[in-house]
């Protein structure tokens, strides 16, 4: 239509004037027509351009307000905007009142470094704690992963970081597998999906009939759907050695307000916090470990390192303070572990081992 | 001689650029009036089912309405108001969910927020058209768990409800369930998919609130007001949709402060209320819109164009 228009154009231009200097050739007369065509399609363009543009602006207004304060660098907000005393997680008992198991603590003797005669230097410990990332269903990955850090149900402590099934080929495989080797869990939104349908079934509650998960939920046993349930939203591991306390969750907690405050539901989804801190499970606004890590390094002791998942887009995201492990895997990303492990020195340090993953999903 | 040529060029393509984006917008414009036309043919003037007495802030149902209850009688009313809904609804099997305001209550304590005028349920149109041939105009009778309180409420379905869209806004609420002593009442609401061609999984209650299916199914299991209740899946979502994260944070409300040790909205006279309150929330407000490069408009365009050329 441009072109069109532009086209349009060319015939309200005057033609060609003629030459009134004998000494001009018609080459420069055909040059100079040719220059003020381009300027013509040029202008033509540009304007109707800008309108378009002008037009968009006044209609479509802008849709990431909250990224323009917070993207990219993050630090034009200044850090008294950002009081906890905003979004206190002031409602209490949250995850009491929809039924939700909030917190398990790891026993200290499977927590690294922590044996019962502590770590002698020199020594080292056996104990391993082991995060691994959001499998969904993958069960060959989790497998090959299982070996190549060589599980060893005895010595590790495997907590399954939420979203272990649904979207891939075998969830039911993988649930089997992680009661059989006795993995710990926490609550992902896939799995809290999927016990909601489960649930109405069994309640023989109509759903909407359209629901995707209903067939996974259908064909959950009992034993595996109550093992599921009592998932809880957060592990956690305290003291451990030199690192302090770990929470293990499925998707982000907000810095600055108790466990027991936290929204369950932001637990399982949330990617960023607007300005209120007000968790989102949208990716506009600033990264929930972002402001994590930035009040975690004020702080001179007790530090709280977040493990979580959810985030494929993100993929593996290692910082001091949060260390994010879904890396994607149904989408032929990597399956990831977090491995913490007492060192020879009686120092618990810290591994990331991965394996590569089929492409299950595009 | 030129120069006023290129300018009359330029006219004729503004007035040709513009022209084409009015002729788009008059094609909708004029399938819009078309439809209202025709639903105004069809439809006597005055539509209204419901009727609240409007002096009254539209809180009471005009026929069980005889005088302004006070705040604790208000309160007292609709609290055993919402807990006779669920537990009846519960009883008969009949699928509905918190919605608005009063899930936003159900947020912050299980409670309904006092300064509510009223209070809202959901439930899909199939219920809703369900309800409506088998309880329509029914009583039902309700004693409080610790005996000391009956009631007695009317479940009321507006005829309009084979109407999916919104209409002439005189019927946006499709059931009523009324404490016949003094009127307040709980709107009932159904969603439905009204264009499963063009929005599928896109459902619409007619006051143009808008969810997806799976925001709220399958529902979640939970208590208000002590009693058994259901709240949609996402219901942090469509709190923040539909008040915005602030209503997640403001600690002072139309007359009431949050007490962050009872967790409980408490009456505070030091907390503005009404239109004062509305003139403060105005100042404070945030801008909704940023922009980072002013776009100076259509005619300042031009003049920096010609202006640089």
């Amino acid at each position: 239509m441009l072109e069109k228009n532009a086209q349009d154009l060319y015939s309200l231009l005057p033609p060609p004037t003629p030459s009134q200097s004998p000494t001009a050739s018609p080459a420069t007369s055909r040059g100079s027509r040719a220059f003020s065509k381009i300027k013509l399609g040029l202008i033509a363009s540009v304007l109707a351009i800008s309108t378009v543009w002008a037009y968009s602006r006044l209609a479509g207004g802008c849709h990431h307000g909250a990224a323009l304060m917070f993207g990219g660098g993050g630090n034009e907000l200044e850090d008294d905007a950002l009081e906890v005393g905003d979004y206190a997680g002031l409602n209490l008992g949250l995850s009491e009142r929809l039924g939700y198991t909030l917190v398990k603590d790891i026993p200290s003797e499977n927590i690294p470094g922590r044996g019962k005669n502590g770590v002698q230097k020199g020594d080292g410990d056996d104990k391993r704690l082991i995060v691994v990332g959001d499998i969904h269903g993958m069960f060959d990955e989790f497998q090959s992963l299982l070996d190549k850090v060589s599980y060893d149900s005895e010595r590790d402590y495997l907590i399954l970081a939420g979203d272990i099934i649904s979207k891939g080929p075998d969830s039911l495989a993988v649930l089997d597998l992680a009661r059989k080797i006795g993995a710990h869990c926490v609550r992902g939104n896939h799995e809290d999906k999927i016990l909601l349908h489960y649930h109405n079934i069994q309640r023989r509650k109509r759903g909407h009939h359209r629901a995707v998960e209903r067939k996974l939920a259908k064909s959950l046993s009992k034993k595996q759907a109550k093992w599921l349930d009592a998932c809880p939203l957060v592990v956690r591991a305290k003291k451990v050695p030199g690192l302090g306390q770990y929470y293990i969750v499925h998707a982000g907690l907000v810095h600055g307000i108790g466990l027991e405050s936290q929204d369950p539901l932001a637990i399982m989804t949330m990617r960023s916090l607007n300005h209120h801190l007000v968790p989102s499970p949208k990716q506009t606004g600033m990264h929930w470990a972002k402001y994590w890590n930035k009040m975690e390094r004020k702080k001179t002791h007790d530090h709280t390192t977040v493990v979580y998942g959810h985030y494929a887009a993100e993929g593996l995201d290692i910082h001091h303070y949060t260390k994010g492990l879904d890396s994607n895997c149904v989408r032929g990303g990597k399956l990831s572990a977090y491995i913490l492990e007492a060192n020879k020195d009686g120092r618990v340090g810290e591994d990331v081992v991965s394996v590569r993953c089929r492409a299950y999903l595009d | 001689m030129q120069l006023r040529k290129v300018l009359l060029g330029l006219v004729t393509l503004t007035s040709v650029v513009s022209s084409a984006a009015v002729a788009r917008r008059d094609e909708g414009g004029g399938k819009l009036e078309r439809a209202l036309s025709l639903e105004a043919r069809d439809e006597p003037e005055d539509t209204k089912y419901f009727r609240e007495d409007s002096e009254l802030t539209g809180h009471y149902d005009a026929r069980f309405f005889s005088e302004v209850v006070d705040y604790d009688t208000r309160l007292d009313t609709l609290k055993h108001m919402v807990r006779a809904w669920l537990l009846a609804a519960a009883r008969e099997g009949i699928e509905t969910w918190i919605a608005h305001g009063t899930l936003l209550g159900w947020w912050w304590n299980g409670q309904i927020l006092p300064w509510d005028g009223d209070l809202d349920v959901q439930m899909s149109a199939d219920t809703l058209t369900m309800i409506g041939d088998k309880y329509n105009m029914t009583r039902h009778k309700y004693v409080s768990e610790d005996g000391l309180v009956e009631r007695e409420y009317i479940l009321d379905v507006n005829p309009w409800i084979w109407q999916r869209v919104r209409g002439d806004g005189m019927n946006v609420i499709d059931a009523r369930w009324v404490d016949v002593r003094n009127g307040l009442y709980i709107d009932i609401t159904g969603i439905a998919e009204t264009q499963p061609d063009s929005m599928p999984s896109i459902l619409n209650c007619k006051n143009y609130h808008r969810y997806h299916v799976n925001d709220i199914w399958p529902l979640r299991d939970t208590t208000f007001e002590g009693v058994p209740a259901k709240i949609p899946y996402s219901f942090d979502e469509i709190l923040i949709t539909e008040y915005r994260s602030k209503a997640l944070v403001v600690t002072e409300y139309e007359g009431h402060r949050w007490n962050t040790k009872n967790k409980t909205w408490d009456l505070a006279s030091d907390v503005p209320a009404g239109a004062e309150a509305e003139q403060l929330n105005n100042r404070v407000r945030e801008p909704e819109r940023y922009y980072s490069v002013e776009s100076g408009g259509f005619f300042y365009n031009i003049f920096r164009l010609l202006h640089w050329w």
